[in-house]
């Protein structure tokens, strides 16, 4: 009995060794090899950089995908450092004017061939604002030529739609990145040419929900070749499934939901979180008479509780916002403060006579991107106004007025406050905000003389809006992913770039939860405490 | 055209390895020069420069009123060049003539030391009943958090060599130890030791046919008359006839680490592998390497492994100290994290078909991309192999580190 028992012992023993040595840990040397799976909400992209609406969310997801394929000048460091990528040299002249940019040499475009200064040229000319003007220079350098000084310019070429690519003969839109467009599948896995996915007709938001967006690894990237054979991308995935998927290990990468953030924890995925990027607010419109009155919208400013928006609504997973530019990018935002003082805001009210319009009128509130969250967050506008006594309408987004009914479809009233989502795209504080201010039709202050820095002005700018109440920031919102447990290093930007160049993916026993208690992690763990590293048989 | 001042200069220069020793006498006489004449350059600190030129707007806008002064960091400066700013800040308003109060005055200054993407920024607040003002400077180009201080082993040591942004694959010393050549996955660049720092002379560019991998591996080799870089798909070379490197795809896949020779390698049943380390115990020559499964198996006579080892990182050297016993030979081994987490390195030693722990683990800022014997022009190996070539990614800087690694005999 004693000799079957230590036999037993011993078995075990060997059984556990080998179960650890089959089990070893990841190794810090990335691997190449699989196909990263990422799930996305957005039903459709478009990967045509001068059709993306500055500010929306829909351009950040283009711009997500656009990285794999296309490639930007220059790129900004996690350290704030400029980085080659398709110039590899830089200057300007003294007022900041006139930027030179050396083209780097021996790239080649996924068709095969070579990118020039003329592709630059062409590709950056359509995206830049009026201001700056690019031309060819001498030998491989591109010149840009700005109509005022343009410090940041390098913040600017290093983020947004600032993408080099070229359009071929058929339509088709080639990048220099480390991926290439491949074919479409249906949501089944199956090849479905009815819906082959090429640039050239993403640009028409060709795609539909399901649609299943393969990048192969770009073989001859100058950058090296990425560390996964290929990205499956997924579209017009619901974020509860999104996040069963990711459990399931049939998705590697997912957009979070904030709700879905605390589920996610407790289910022990991996959350990552960026820096805010999106922010919520509400801007006015002088298109309905109520929304003139600056008392009012003091009120209302005063009446909102922002707190509950982030803490409540967005799970913990925003903050409430006071500024138009969060703090990481403007580096200011903390010199600007919003109260929440109902009594001052009934206050308000009071002093508004009914026979103005504003003391008379309800509010419409035009809630502007699609989704139940900025829903919701409208609902609460509308609660917290209503504490104050003010009146506000939500009107509901436009839907599809081509039904081909014959009723005629009555036009809409004016909406006097818009809920929006602004998703910040550009690494410089001046290009953003100056987007926002021509996006939403900000009147510039008629003073900034007493500023005398760059920074300074813009700070008055922004005071401008907020002071006169024209816009009221309501939160701002990080960008979550789930990550799946086989994914290595993942390092996007704090801003919420991704890189998936650099990603690479571990076996699924590799990535196995370590504080699990089987014979093989205890045998291990023992070892490691006693100093020595389990000496196991032959593999 | 001039360069912009801060990071948006020309991203590199690429010097030919022949124009290295003129640039490098032309490099110690201007620094000679800067020494003797201009030693208050050396001392010159853009940050403080800013800082001060913030606080003086802050003292015209005051007109020689007292003021208490309030500094906050809200930026990834460390504590020691906060301090630095603050001082300077204070400094140039005192020397402006405002008196700063330690007791409650009419007019607070509330200096706010931020950051954007690219930049930090000094924000003054200056907060009195009637023109509360608010000043901003760009105080200068991001550097990144400050590296934490790590903890140092008893008996393992290391010794910083030069940071740099690009990667280092390999380095290799000459000069008695004086010039470095550092490996990247296209250049090489050249350092010096002055004053006991090494100051970076020179980059020669290689023309390479291939583009590098994401987690290019190579090794650069002295003979008597030609250098060759050997890349994992591909060779350069360059000879004293010949007229500049010239690159060619390898006829091998890999080639092994430096250390590694081949008869203990050849006809060993192994798979893909990342690193390896051949040394000497109990009279045996044996090997350990590491493999893309994530264990470390150790080799000996025969063509299969004799012992896996699990919980191994990918990076190993060999180190001859003499400590220990089986002929003072011990591993350093890296942790088993990937490349977003900061890693630590081991010395280990094989005793038997065992692996014990010799030493602490010592921390590293950064993932540890590269260890290995580093090479010498002199061709002294037992000098090469009592020491080891680490190389991080810092993951506070996202400077690439290099660090040589040396062990001493504890009591």
């Amino acid at each position: 009995m004693m000799r079957i028992c230590c036999r037993l012992v011993a078995l075990t023993s060997v059984l556990a060794v080998l179960v650890a040595a089959a089990r070893g840990r990841a190794a810090t040397n990335p691997r190449y090899g699989g196909t990263l799976r990422v799930e996305l909400h957005a039903a459709s992209v478009s990967l045509d950089p001068r059709e993306w609406r500055t500010g929306s969310l829909e351009a950040a997801t283009n711009e997500k995908l656009a990285g794999l394929v296309f490639e930007r000048l220059l790129a900004l460091d996690n350290y704030g450092r400029t980085q080659p990528v398709l110039a590899t040299e830089w200057s300007h002249d003294g007022a900041n004017r006139r930027w030179q940019f050396t083209i780097r040499g021996g790239v080649k475009f996924s068709d095969g061939t070579a990118l020039t200064v003329a592709d630059v040229v062409a590709a950056l000319q359509p995206l830049l604002p009026a201001s700056l003007q690019i031309s060819a220079g001498i030998g491989n350098v591109v010149v840009v030529q700005s109509a005022v000084a343009a410090p940041d310019l390098l913040e600017e070429f290093a983020s947004g739609r600032f993408f080099v690519y070229r359009v071929t003969a058929n339509g088709e839109f080639v990048g220099t990145g480390p991926f290439v467009l491949g074919q479409g599948r249906s949501g089944d896995g199956e090849p479905d040419n009815s819906r082959v996915a090429t640039v050239g007709n993403l640009s028409g938001a060709a795609t539909t929900n399901g649609t299943l967006l393969h990048f192969r690894a770009n073989e001859e990237a100058w950058s090296g070749r990425p560390f996964v054979d290929g990205i499956d991308v997924t579209l017009g995935v619901p974020a509860l499934r999104a996040m069963f998927d990711l459990q399931l290990g049939k998705a590697d990468l997912i957009e979070l939901a904030p709700e879905l953030v605390p589920r996610a924890r407790q289910a022990n995925l991996r959350v990552w979180s960026s820096d805010p990027v999106v922010l919520y607010g509400l801007r006015f419109d002088d298109a309905q008479a109520a929304a003139l009155d600056a008392h009012l919208r003091e009120a209302l400013s005063l009446a909102l509780d922002r707190g509950t928006m982030a803490n409540v609504l967005l799970q913990k997973q925003a903050e409430p916002a006071a500024a138009l530019l969060p703090q990481w990018l403007s580096g200011y935002a903390f010199l600007v403060t919003v109260e929440t003082n109902l009594e001052r805001a009934k206050e308000l009210r009071r002093s508004l006579t009914g026979s103005t319009s504003a003391g008379a009128e309800a509010l419409r509130l035009r809630v502007d991107p699609a989704g139940d969250l900025p829903k919701l967050l409208g609902e609460r506008v509308a609660v917290n106004a209503r504490q104050a006594s003010i009146f506000v309408q939500i009107v509901n987004r436009p839907a599809g007025r081509n039904t081909g009914g014959a009723s005629p479809v009555a036009p809409e009233p004016p909406s006097g406050v818009h809920l929006f989502a602004w998703h910040y795209s550009s690494l410089s504080a001046r290009t953003e905000l100056e987007a926002m201010y021509a996006a939403y039709n900000l009147a510039e202050p008629a003073d900034t003389s007493g500023a005398s820095t760059e920074r300074e002005q813009l700070y008055a700018k922004e005071r401008h809006v907020l002071e006169e109440w024209r816009v009221l920031p309501l939160v701002e919102q990080a960008e979550l992913v789930g990550v799946g447990a086989t994914v290595r290093d993942w390092m996007p930007a704090r801003w919420g770039e991704w890189h998936l160049a650099d990603v690479w993916l571990a076996t699924p026993a590799e990535a196995a939860p370590t504080t699990s208690s089987t014979a093989a992690d205890v045998t291990r763990g023992s070892a490691a405490r006693a100093g020595t590293s389990t000496a196991g048989a032959k593999p | 055209m001039l360069s912009s001042l801060g990071t948006p200069v020309p991203a590199k220069q690429k010097p030919s390895l022949a124009s290295s020793i003129a640039r490098i006498i032309l490099c110690l006489l201007i620094g000679t020069l800067l020494v003797v004449f201009l030693p208050q350059l050396a001392k010159a600190d853009a940050l403080e420069d800013a800082a001060r030129a913030l606080a003086r707007r802050v003292a015209a806008s005051l007109h020689g009123n007292a003021a208490t002064c309030e500094m906050r960091n809200s930026s990834s400066l460390g504590g020691a060049e906060f301090a630095r700013i603050s001082a300077a800040f204070q400094d140039e308003l005192r020397q402006r003539g405002v008196k700063i109060s330690t007791v409650e005055t009419a007019t607070t200054v509330i200096v706010s030391v931020t950051q954007s993407p690219s930049e930090y920024l000094g924000v003054a607040q200056i907060q009195r009943k009637e023109d509360p003002q608010t000043l901003m400077e760009t105080l200068g180009a991001l550097k990144g958090p400050g590296t934490a201080e790590l903890a140092f082993n008893s008996t393992l040591h290391r010794e910083p060599l030069f940071s740099q942004e690009s990667p280092i694959l390999d380095v290799v010393f000459a000069g008695d130890g004086q010039v470095a050549f550092a490996l990247g996955p296209g250049e090489i660049d050249s350092y010096q030791r002055r004053g006991g720092s090494w100051v970076h002379t020179g980059v020669e560019t290689l023309p390479r046919r291939t583009a590098p991998q994401r987690n290019e591996r190579g090794f650069l080799d002295f003979a008597a008359d030609t250098e060759s870089v050997n890349f994992s798909r591909e060779s350069c070379l360059i000879s004293a006839q010949g007229s500049g490197w010239r690159c060619e795809r390898a006829k091998e896949e890999q080639a092994w680490p430096r250390g590694v020779s081949n008869p203990p390698v050849t006809g060993k049943k192994m798979g893909a592998w990342s690193s390896a380390a051949q040394f000497q115990a109990d009279g045996k020559t044996r090997l350990v390497v590491t493999a893309t499964d994530g264990l470390a198996r150790l080799y000996e006579e025969g063509d299969e492994p004799v012992v896996a080892f699990s919980g191994w990182g990918s990076e190993l050297a060999g180190v001859h100290s003499s400590c220990g016993s089986g002929g003072g030979w011990q591993v350093l081994r890296t942790g088993a994290e990937d490349w977003t987490k900061a890693d630590t390195v081991q010395a280990m030693e094989i005793k038997g078909r065992r692996a014990v722990a010799v030493s602490e683990a010592m921390e590293f800022p950064g993932a540890i991309v590269t260890l290995h014997t580093p090479g010498t022009r002199s061709g002294d190996v037992a000098d090469a192999n009592a020491k080891a070539l680490l190389v991080d990614r810092n993951l506070q800087t996202g400077f690439y580190d290099a660090y040589l690694l040396s062990i001493s005999c504890s009591n």
